[in-house]
């Protein structure tokens, strides 16, 4: 009797009442800052496309089940998932949906959006981001994206958010980042190339995770992954084998060079140590800026120099080439480059202007009509 | 003036005691006055001849003569007396033994103590002595026998007397009877026992009450006496003891309480542990903490809140599992008192008596009733 009587009470404490704790670690809490989340948490900044949400903390290498992502110099964890061949996702908790992080391989991560295969499965002012990538429906690698805004009747976007036209008349409402801050949504990256031509208070576009696009982690690139390139920073890339396996070469690859035409993607042979034959990595094409002071992310492509040209508040460094003939700066059958003259001497390949720039003659328009100092559209 | 007289026994002991008893009579000493003179059977002497010394003196030197006289009497009547061989100490050997004083013989006839050492130092069954002494017209007289071996005095006589010398012996003889008579010496028998108030009976006959100090008894006659002892509530204490002439005896009654089997009273139930309630109250107090921080711990956060209020919401819920978890301990040693306290306690089982009927006559008739215990 003496012994059972405290085994009884031991018994009845380990049955006791218990709190059930899994309501902090699996229900989507929204959050304003740091602050909302309680410690050992943060806040990731998902909009525009999301609520901010509350997770973890992390270290880079241990302690999540996933991406650990930096937000604002705090490392945060993303919980895993995978996408399974017939394109069903595992399971996240309430209010998550698991989100592709890459079309090459299943990984994804719980992220508090809705989740599409195409625009059809979003709200009519809304674009699944598989189709800015360029994968139908039927893409079994099209599950996973999801919607992402369009501007709104006066053609504005929300917070952190800004129309870029997608051509044919359609537009996007592309998240922006402020570097240093570069937090943008799974499958964006800051576009830092752009922030090199900005005003101060203009955005800087989120862009979304092409080969070549800056990145900070796997979240940011929807082909490849986010790599060390050495001097050009961290870009979602692949090695030159495997693209070489994959389009036959770097160049070859649908990439933020393909986007954007100042740049190129060309293979880095000494990054990532020469294994796999280097890296892809993105090259500032005619016109774009070139190594600056601050750093040499933005090298030149190959065939090309860095050249310091006067401006009117100081100077610039871009990529060029010298050159005598407007032949010279394209390639064959392409025109969007013009070789300016040299005061004394080879002149230098630039590329032409889009309607609207300042022009002093028509080879500098792209439309090839200088009106009055100012490209204009269709000579008339 | 009469002349009192010390009369000088030895000179005529030998032929008082001739004559008187027809007797031997063997003179020890040069003198007969001064000799001892021995008294004896003849024939046969086979049994050892008694020493007994006969010395009167006078209470003057007027009456040493008279003393002297006296003793020759008194010699020659104890020798008729003797129914053995006899052998007298007179005078002159005796006063040898105390110093040849007149004085110190005088001192030590008066003191049985003395007599008695005498009769030691000479080795005598018996000493016969006394004091006369004239007075107007008379004379008085004190004679003791003390005996030799134990220095007891055994007898004694003494008087008055008018007239001459002659009626001085004629009383001597008269009275030397006496210092024969079976001296009655008293017995003290002292009785105590353990009890104050016990009753002293000696024969049967209640002779007192123990009031803390030992009873005194009397006048008892040497022999065989029971002696009993009674007190309330004691066992009779009854002794039968022989008591010897002059015998001082203390008994010691120790009185044994009588052991009375009364039956134990039935012991009283035990009733309803308090335990019970103290264990049913620590049992509720511990339910009632469950009930209200446990269901308290169930509880969720409400929707909209942010995570840092969940969490703080989840902190109050685990203070609240927690009480409610001591409380389930409280509850549980509630139990455990309850239980001990049930264990413990006395339901009167089968003494419990069953339904009874109850007859009560009266006066103007009988009432019958039913009781039953609860």
């Amino acid at each position: 009797m003496r012994r059972a009587l405290p085994a009884l009470a031991c018994a009845l404490v380990l049955l006791g009442c218990q709190v059930d704790s899994d309501y902090l670690e699996d229900v989507l809490y929204h959050c304003e800052g740091p602050a909302d989340c309680g410690e050992g948490w943060g806040c990731v900044r998902a909009s525009p496309y999301a609520a901010d949400f509350c997770a973890p903390d992390c270290e880079e290498d241990s302690g999540c089940d996933g991406i650990c992502t930096v937000q604002n110099d705090r490392a945060l964890c993303l919980r895993g998932c995978r996408f399974r061949e017939d394109g069903t996702a595992s399971s996240c908790s309430e209010g998550y949906e698991c989100v592709r992080t890459s079309v090459e391989t299943d990984e994804g991560v719980c992220y508090p959006v809705q989740t599409c295969r195409s625009s059809a499965e979003c709200a009519s002012e809304e674009i699944c981001l598989s189709e800015l990538v360029g994968l139908g429906p039927e893409d079994p690698d099209s599950a996973g994206f999801y919607c992402v805004p369009t501007p709104d009747e006066t053609g504005s976007c929300g917070l952190r958010s800004t129309p870029v036209s997608l051509g044919a008349g359609s537009q996007l409402c592309l998240a922006t980042c402020d570097p240093p801050d570069t937090r943008c949504p799974p499958g964006f990256g800051c576009l830092l190339q752009s922030a090199i031509l900005a005003e101060e208070d203009d955005d800087v576009l989120c862009f979304p995770g092409l080969y070549g696009v800056p990145c900070d982690d796997d979240t940011n690139c929807i082909f490849g992954s986010c790599r060390d390139t050495g001097g050009a920073g961290r870009q979602c890339t692949l090695t030159c084998e495997e693209a070489g396996l994959l389009a036959g070469g770097c160049g070859d690859l649908f990439s933020l060079g393909t986007v954007i035409g100042a740049l190129e993607l060309e293979c880095e042979p000494e990054a990532n140590g020469g294994e796999g034959g280097g890296l892809c990595v993105v090259r500032s094409d005619i016109g774009f800026v070139c190594t600056t002071p601050e750093s040499d992310a933005y090298r030149c492509a190959e065939g090309l120099e860095c050249r310091t040209f006067p401006t009117s508040d100081g100077s610039i460094k871009l990529c060029t080439k010298t050159c005598r003939i407007d032949q010279q700066c394209n390639e064959p059958g392409s025109s969007e480059h013009y070789c300016v003259d040299g005061l004394a001497g080879p002149g230098f390949c630039f590329p032409r202007a889009p309607d609207g720039s300042d022009c002093t003659e028509d080879r500098e328009c792209v439309s090839g009509t200088c009106r009055e100092g100012t490209c204009a559209g269709s000579p008339t | 003036m009469r002349v009192a007289l010390l009369i000088a026994v030895i000179g005529l002991a030998a032929p008082v005691a001739a004559q008187a008893t027809g007797s031997d009579v063997e003179s020890t000493g040069p003198e007969p006055e001064s000799a001892l003179a021995e008294v004896a059977d003849a024939p046969p002497r086979e049994a050892p001849a008694a020493r007994i010394a006969v010395l009167v003196l006078g209470a003057t030197d007027d009456d040493a003569a008279a003393a002297d006289g006296v003793s020759e009497v008194l010699i020659g009547a104890i020798a008729s007396r003797a129914t053995g061989p006899l052998r007298i100490v007179g005078k002159e050997e005796l006063q040898a033994a105390l110093g040849h004083e007149e004085s110190r013989s005088l001192e030590c006839v008066s003191s049985p103590r003395c007599l008695g050492r005498l009769g030691v130092q000479l080795e005598l069954d018996e000493v016969i002595a006394g004091v006369v002494r004239a007075r107007d017209g008379g004379w008085r007289f004190d004679l003791n026998r003390v005996d030799g071996r134990s220095g007891q005095n055994v007898g004694r006589t003494s008087g008055e007397v008018e007239g001459d010398l002659g009626a001085l012996a004629a009383a001597l003889l008269e009275g030397l009877p006496s210092l024969y008579v079976a001296q009655v010496v008293p017995i003290t028998l002292r009785v105590a026992t353990s009890v104050r108030g016990a009753r002293i009976l000696v024969d049967g006959s209640l002779v007192g009450h123990f009031a803390g100090r030992p009873v005194e008894v009397t006048g008892l006659e040497p022999g065989p006496h029971t002696i009993a002892v009674e007190a309330e509530g004691h066992e009779r204490w009854e002794r039968e003891i022989e008591l010897a002439a002059g015998s001082e005896r203390d008994v010691d009654a120790g009185l044994t309480p009588i052991v009375v089997n009364v039956p134990p009273p039935p012991p009283e139930p035990r009733g309803l542990s308090s335990l019970i309630w103290v264990g049913a109250g620590v049992a509720a107090l511990g339910g009632g903490m469950i009930t209200a921080f446990g269901i308290r711990s169930r509880g969720q956060p409400a929707a909209g809140v942010t995570r840092a209020e969940a969490v703080a919401f989840h902190e109050d819920r685990q203070r609240d599992a927690r009480i409610a978890n001591v409380g389930l301990g409280v509850a549980g040693a509630g139990v455990g008192i309850l239980v001990t306290g049930l264990l413990l306690s006395d339901f009167g089982g089968d003494d419990v008596p069953d339904d009874q009927v109850v007859v009560d006559a009266r006066a103007d008739g009988v009432q019958i009733g039913w009781r039953r215990a609860w």
